[in-house]
């Protein structure tokens, strides 16, 4: 145990100089020592937490610049070897895209549920902003937006049989998810698309779980759309 | 058939709390108890598991629904006791917690609970960490505490009604408005990454009871006092001239309104002092900030708090508003009221336990986590005849630790201090 003069404390770490204003420490005499450790406890102590933090900040600063350089390599290579399609775009986005959502899965505070929601929310909107984008065909909404729902579907399905005791916390996802099939069935109805026959699945598969779950979740999916949706 | 899930919507104060919280402003505090022996992990885990079903209020998980969140029982298994891994008060990451809101951490001889502020406050976490460090001396001590039952204390309430709710009066036509103007903020370089910097700050209660005797104030008016002195040394003439030192101080609002919620109910009264162009006394700055809080800590301006603070919640329309949208503008009144504030101290106050397990603790600690705009909070509390301060900051300087400790020191009471090593280079 220490003792700072010029503050006129004690100081229980196990330093030279004061941790307040820095003059060097004089050894605290032991009956004064003695004093302060029946009085006031002895000295506790803290784990050096430094190199873990630093860690994890270098893992990150390690992937934002491997994203980088991939990106930019990638950018470079397409404009010196195939200058006349510029598919150097695609793979900028997709890496993006990829580290956006690894930061999003590893420091992101969700559940499972609503990440994999938000992911697939996302992705469609990343895939209907492509297609927009390179002539607006359709196949987005027609094909690639349809299939992602499915995938839901099946998502929701597979984690409601594996997490059997808590099913009815991803029964939302399945709600958003006949919406959104129901919103791609209306733009085929109002003419904005072409094709019907996987917007038309997608939204049986859905509409169909959705009412299982209701009938055969009973009250629990009740409950929980009345926390849910709670004013 | 399944059991039916609890659930329970967030009180006043906590609707704010997962709206504005993140890895830098994490709205984590810690109350720590200190053994006499090293603490024993596994142990620790059994008192842990014992006590935790007992507690409804922490036995939760955060749900966000259309338009709020809401708790909803958890039944994941009680979340591992490790020992301390991180800074103190570092963010909960929910979905690495088994989804709990809470945290319990051990280096040492020290136990540490670390609480989502969203879940209680510093009352609530008094509580539960008591009867953790019960259980865990129970097993630790078989034999000299085999008097002592597998039971939580009968002397605690289970309570989880909303407070804030039920003593809401409905505010007159003239409704009283809490705007305030910027604060002074304690600027400086800061702590490499995420670290946190913590000062404790021990002293006898016998030494301050009697300089508070010779100021006829109470001890949180006279370390208020001290600590809006410190500030003032500190950054003379580093501030615009019309920004004031604003120090909040959290109220416990139970005793005021024979509450014994588990749940969040505390009010923020604010100590303000506004410096001249003219050098002020320690004993004028204590004057000024005592009249401060004397004038707030009444029952007719804690009313208005609580009718303010809930009015909103209560209102229709505002309630229709789906969450998201909530989120934002609960975010954007949030930082544009960050800098009202210079800093924070709380007093949780004097922890008493059961006498056969006194002799095994020695002592109690609590702290504040980080907000914007305030670089700097201290946390109270006391145990025996120990009154323990912590200082949080992630500023390097430590000028305004070593002004309190001076002047406390200039007062005849005898000052310990520890830290936990980051402002070392």
């Amino acid at each position: 145990m220490n003792y700072c003069s010029n503050c006129k404390i004690t100081v229980y770490d196990d330093r030279e100089s004061c941790p307040l204003c820095h003059k060097v420490l004089e050894r605290a005499p032991e009956e004064k020592a003695k004093e302060i450790r029946q009085l006031l406890g002895a000295k506790t102590g803290y784990p050096n937490v430094k190199n873990r933090e630093r860690i994890i900040r270098f893992v990150v600063k390690l992937l934002t610049f491997l994203c980088v350089v991939g990106a930019l390599a990638s950018v470079a290579i397409n404009y010196l070897f195939f200058p006349g399609f510029h598919w150097s775009g695609i793979v900028v986005i997709a890496v993006l895209y990829l580290y956006l959502f690894m930061r999003y899965w590893l420091s992101h505070d969700s559940g499972f549920a609503s990440k994999v929601g938000m992911q697939l929310f996302f992705t469609m909107a990343l895939v209907f902003a492509i297609d927009y984008f390179t002539g607006n065909r359709g196949w987005a909404l027609e094909w690639v937006i349809p299939g992602l729902i499915l995938l839901g579907d099946a998502f929701v399905f597979f984690f409601m049989m594996l997490n059997r005791q808590n099913w009815y916390t991803y029964s939302l996802l399945l709600v958003l998810f006949t919406f959104a099939s129901a919103g791609i069935m209306a733009l085929y109805m109002t003419k904005h698309i072409n094709s019907f026959i996987l917007p038309l699945i997608c939204m049986l598969v859905s509409g169909v779980y959705l009412i299982a779950t209701v009938i055969f979740g009973d009250r629990q999916f009740t409950r929980e759309m009345k926390r849910r949706f709670h004013v | 058939m399944a059991k039916e899930i609890n659930w329970d919507k967030l009180d006043n104060t906590a609707l704010l709390f997962p709206v504005i919280a993140n890895e830098s402003m994490t709205n984590v505090y810690r109350i720590s108890a200190v053994m006499r022996d090293d603490v024993e992990r596994i142990l620790l885990q059994e008192a842990v598991e014992m006590v935790l079903p007992k507690f409804s209020v922490f036995r939760m998980s955060l749900k966000a629904g259309l338009f709020w969140y809401y708790f909803e029982e958890n039944r994941k298994p009680v979340p591992p006791v490790r020992q301390e891994y991180s800074y103190p008060g570092a963010y909960i990451n929910k979905s690495q917690n088994n989804n709990y809101m809470f945290r319990v951490t051990y280096y040492g001889r020290r136990i540490n609970l670390e609480v989502f502020h969203a879940l209680t406050d510093g009352f609530g976490g008094v509580i539960f960490l008591k009867e953790i460090v019960y259980q865990y001396l129970r097993l630790r001590y078989p034999k000299e505490l085999s008097a002592e039952e597998n039971r939580i204390s009968s002397d605690i309430f289970l309570d989880t009604e909303d407070s804030y709710i039920k003593n809401y009066k409905k505010p007159g036509k003239e409704r009283k408005k809490y705007k305030s103007g910027k604060a002074f903020t304690m600027r400086g370089e800061k702590l490499p990454g995420d670290a946190v910097g913590l000062v404790h700050v021990k002293l006898p209660i016998s030494d301050i009871k009697q300089v508070t005797k010779k100021y006829d104030t109470t001890i949180n008016s006279f370390l208020v006092g001290v600590y809006v002195y410190a500030i003032y040394r500190a950054y003379r003439g580093r501030g615009k001239d019309d920004e004031p030192i604003v120090c909040c101080v959290p109220v416990n609002l139970r005793p005021f309104y024979d509450s014994h919620t588990m749940k969040n109910f505390f009010a923020m009264v604010n100590a303000e002092f506004m410096p001249e162009e003219r050098e002020y006394s320690f004993e004028e700055v204590l004057t000024i900030v005592k009249n401060c809080l004397n004038e707030q800590i009444k029952k007719e301006n804690l009313d208005d708090i609580i009718a303010y603070n809930v009015s909103n919640e209560e209102n229709f329309i505002m309630r229709l508003v789906p969450l998201a949208i909530k989120n934002f503008a609960i975010r954007r009144v949030y930082e544009s009221s960050s800098h009202n504030t210079t800093t924070t101290l709380t007093n949780i106050g004097s922890i008493q336990l059961r006498e056969p397990y006194r002799p095994y603790v020695e002592n109690f600690s609590c702290m504040l986590s980080m907000s914007a705009g305030q670089n700097m909070k201290i946390g109270v509390c006391s145990y025996n005849d120990s009154l323990n301060l912590t200082f949080t900051s992630i500023l390097r300087d430590t000028s305004v630790q070593k002004l309190f400790c001076q002047t406390l020191t200039g007062e005849e009471i005898r000052v310990a201090v520890e830290t936990n090593g980051v402002f070392e280079e």
